[in-house]
């Protein structure tokens, strides 16, 4: 499974939607309320432990994750840096 | 205390109007059980159920002045009836009872008319009708105490304190409303106006409905404002200023010709009433308290360590959670609306018990954290307001502040948190700011129907149209946001009210009086800065209660949730498990509550949120209150009263085609 697929699959499987015409890889997923802080944090542990990439405060500020392409962007760089 | 109930109608057959007030009354005498009464004219019909609790001889009702041309029925306790009956008295209005508030507030009615209203200190709901012009007047309390439903039926309107007196008027259906579901899923309750059902509507709170020769008018007789000067004095002052506000206010409440007993929560702004219950009454006073077998949720040890300190008789009720599945039907029937938490049931149980123990009345300390920001919603407010001039460790320092019963703010997870609060420390939903973090989950339990309308629009039209609210501070918004919603949708009627009258119990809240929250308004944030909840209430009471009591993490009010559900597996949880049962209700997104459902049933607690928690608990809600209003097939449903039951002290038929008047 790639990178992208097991973010979309852990996102739809945790948070009981399916990607679809409303819901799209762009779509704001707090905006849409499917993400809330219990499920952020929780999918934060779940990037750092699945990817073995470390997440810090910087990134955090810097970075919008919201939307499966800005999560999967930011773990994707994660990943060639590392 | 009382229910009311009436109608005005075109269609119903002389010959059938008594036994449908009648009928109407038969299904809310749990309000009233003590007597009932109704009055019919040309085209009117209207009752109440009467819980005797001032001046029972002489307080029967329908009542009308000396002329007989202005008929009342009123629900709820005017606390300051001696005051404005000696005025009302000295500008020359008749009084022939005793000491009756009912009286007062005809007489006040007639004197004042609609000004009359920001007069009262007190919890109401009342109908009067002037039988010379024929107009209706409904008029409801400031905080939303006392309910007050109407419904256009035909060229027939009808009100009640409860909906489901509607069940017995011929031909009336109920069917949900899917605008409104939406709406009190994403906000917790319906808005002021609304109810979950088509073309139903609540009277808001602080508001006059006017029914004159075919025209209607609804306006607010007072707006809802914390901009009030700051009060002028030291720290000290301020803290007398309180402690003696709210001393008169219980002195008021304990103004009664019953025995008055006090629901003891453990926290603080119960310990303060029950502390200045215990200084003002006759008697030893008998406090009340839910204990829960689940140690998650139990504060048995904080109630027994106030109830010692102050003497009082104290009694408490374990809830089990097979007593919250048990009686989860007949709790929610009592609440006529969708719920995202089951702590209702428990004080629903508690009810009971007090009606058991003999005690009519309790005082209670709803309206505490709204009135002096006892909630973290408040402190939540400040820091993301504040979010982008505060230095790093403040933020953390203030976050780690905000939840500590919850293991996701904890320190392993402050970093991901930081991330998340600096996405909301900008407005997105104008006007909504304070509460943007919560409407998040309520877009997840929005999304339990198939029509994905925005579940916040109606709200944001709200908010843009109520005067004075485009002004007001991001935590004066936060203010009005909970007493519009929160408080009076939910915990003073579902978890309140609706929860103490099911077993005829009227409970007083100190907390809601007008002077107490305008003192509250007059000294918040004035002499802290709003980062420990409550502290100047906790200044003011902290002598006279233990020391754990104002130094105590404060604990919501929380019942065990979905996971009782999945234990005990009561026969009504087949509404939901079942597809056949699920498609019976047509506007919800049946693929997603079938999802939501199968993991909430297969996952351990852990892996469940508090937002999938709540949006089973609203989904089960709503199942039931399908299967009890919409299909009405009884099940669960608690019976209701023969008509034969009521105890009809008062019929008075004024109409010029059947010209009967009777008192028995």
């Amino acid at each position: 499974m790639t990178t992208t697929d097991s973010i979309r699959k852990y996102l739809e499987d945790r948070f009981l939607f399916e990607f679809d015409d409303s819901i799209t890889p762009d779509t704001d997923l707090f905006k849409a309320g499917v993400i809330d802080s219990f499920g952020y944090v929780r999918m934060m542990k779940f990037l750092e432990s699945e990817f073995s990439v470390k997440i810090t405060s910087e990134d955090i500020l810097t970075n919008v994750f919201v939307s499966l392409n800005a999560i999967d962007g930011f773990v994707q760089k994660k990943i060639s840096a590392s | 205390m009382c229910g009311l109930a009436g109608f005005l109608s075109t269609s119903v057959h002389p010959d059938a109007t008594a036994g449908v007030i009648t009928s109407m009354l038969s299904n809310i005498r749990h309000r009233g059980p003590d007597e009932a009464g109704y009055y019919l004219d040309d085209g009117i019909a209207m009752g109440a159920v009467r819980l005797a609790i001032v001046d029972p001889a002489d307080g029967s009702q329908p009542m009308s002045d000396p002329s007989g041309r202005y008929w009342i029925c009123f629900n709820g306790e005017i606390y300051n009836h001696i005051e404005l009956r000696a005025e009302l008295a000295r500008l020359g209005r008749p009084f022939r009872t005793d000491h009756s508030d009912t009286e007062v507030v005809l007489q006040a009615w007639i004197q004042w008319g609609s000004d009359c209203f920001t007069r009262f200190n007190g919890a109401f709901a009342v109908a009067i009708r002037d039988a010379l012009t024929g107009d209706l007047v409904l008029a409801r309390d400031r905080y939303g105490k006392r309910p007050l439903f109407y419904a256009d039926h035909g060229d027939d309107f009808l009100f009640a304190s409860e909906m489901k007196a509607f069940r017995a008027f011929p031909g009336f259906r109920f069917a949900l409303d899917p605008n409104e579901l939406a709406t009190t899923f994403g906000v917790w309750t319906p808005l002021p106006d609304r109810t979950p059902f088509h073309g139903i509507r609540q009277l808001p709170t602080a508001s006059v409905l006017t029914l004159s020769g075919g025209r209607r008018s609804l306006r607010p007789y007072e707006d809802l404002d914390f901009d009030v000067p700051g009060f002028d004095g030291t720290e000290a002052e301020a803290i007398d200023f309180v402690r003696d506000t709210l001393r008169t206010s219980v002195e008021m409440r304990l103004r009664t010709d019953v025995e008055v007993g006090v629901y003891l929560s453990g926290g603080l702004d119960s310990s303060i009433v029950t502390r200045l219950a215990t200084q003002l009454s006759p008697h030893q006073v008998r406090t009340f308290s839910v204990a829960f077998q689940d140690k998650t949720f139990d504060e048995s040890d904080s109630q027994s360590l106030v109830a010692e300190h102050l003497g009082t008789v104290h009694c408490t009720v374990p809830i089990t959670s097979a007593d919250i599945t048990d009686n989860f039907p007949a709790a929610v029937y009592h609440a006529e609306v969708p719920t995202f938490r089951t702590s209702f049931v428990p004080m629903f149980l508690l009810s009971r018990h007090v009606r058991d123990a003999g005690i009519k009345t309790v005082l209670s300390g709803e309206g505490a954290d709204e009135a002096f920001l006892g909630y973290s919603l408040f402190r939540e407010t400040l820091l993301r307001e504040q979010w982008n001039e505060l230095p790093d460790d403040e933020r953390r320092t203030r976050l780690a502040n905000l939840h500590p019963e919850l293991a996701h703010f904890g320190p392993a997870h402050q970093a991901h948190l930081l991330g998340l609060y600096q996405q909301f420390s900008a407005e997105r939903l104008p006007g909504l700011f304070s509460h943007e973090m919560r409407y998040q989950n309520g877009r997840f339990a929005a999304r339990l129907l198939a029509d994905r309308r925005d579940p916040f629009a109606d709200l944001l039209d709200l908010v843009a149209a109520a005067p004075g609210y485009p002004g007001m501070s991001a935590v004066h918004k936060a203010q009005w946001l909970e007493y519009k919603t929160l408080l009076a949708g939910f915990l003073l009627s579902t978890q309140g009210e609706r929860a103490a009258l099911a077993h005829s119990v009227e409970n007083r809240c100190p907390f809601l009086d007008p002077a107490v929250v305008r003192a509250a308004a007059s000294v918040n944030l004035r002499y802290d800065d709003g980062q420990i909840e409550k502290a100047i209430l906790k200044k003011a009471f902290r002598a006279e209660l233990p020391e754990w009591t104002t130094n105590r993490p404060k604990q919501p009010y929380r019942a065990p949730g979905s996971a009782a559900f999945k234990d005990s597996r009561p026969e009504y949880l087949e509404l939901l498990l079942s597809d056949r049962e699920l498609a019976e209700i047509d506007c919800l997104d049946h693929k997603f509550a079938r999802r939501l459902v199968d993991k909430i049933m297969s996952s351990p607690v852990e892996e469940i949120s508090t937002k999938e928690d709540q949006t089973f608990v609203y989904l089960l809600t709503t199942a039931v209150l399908n299967q009890q209003f919409v299909l009405g097939d009884g099940s669960g449903r608690p019976g209701t009263s023969a008509p034969a039951d009521l105890n009809l002290r008062v019929t008075v038929d004024n109409r010029r085609a059947v010209q009967k008047v009777g008192e028995r």
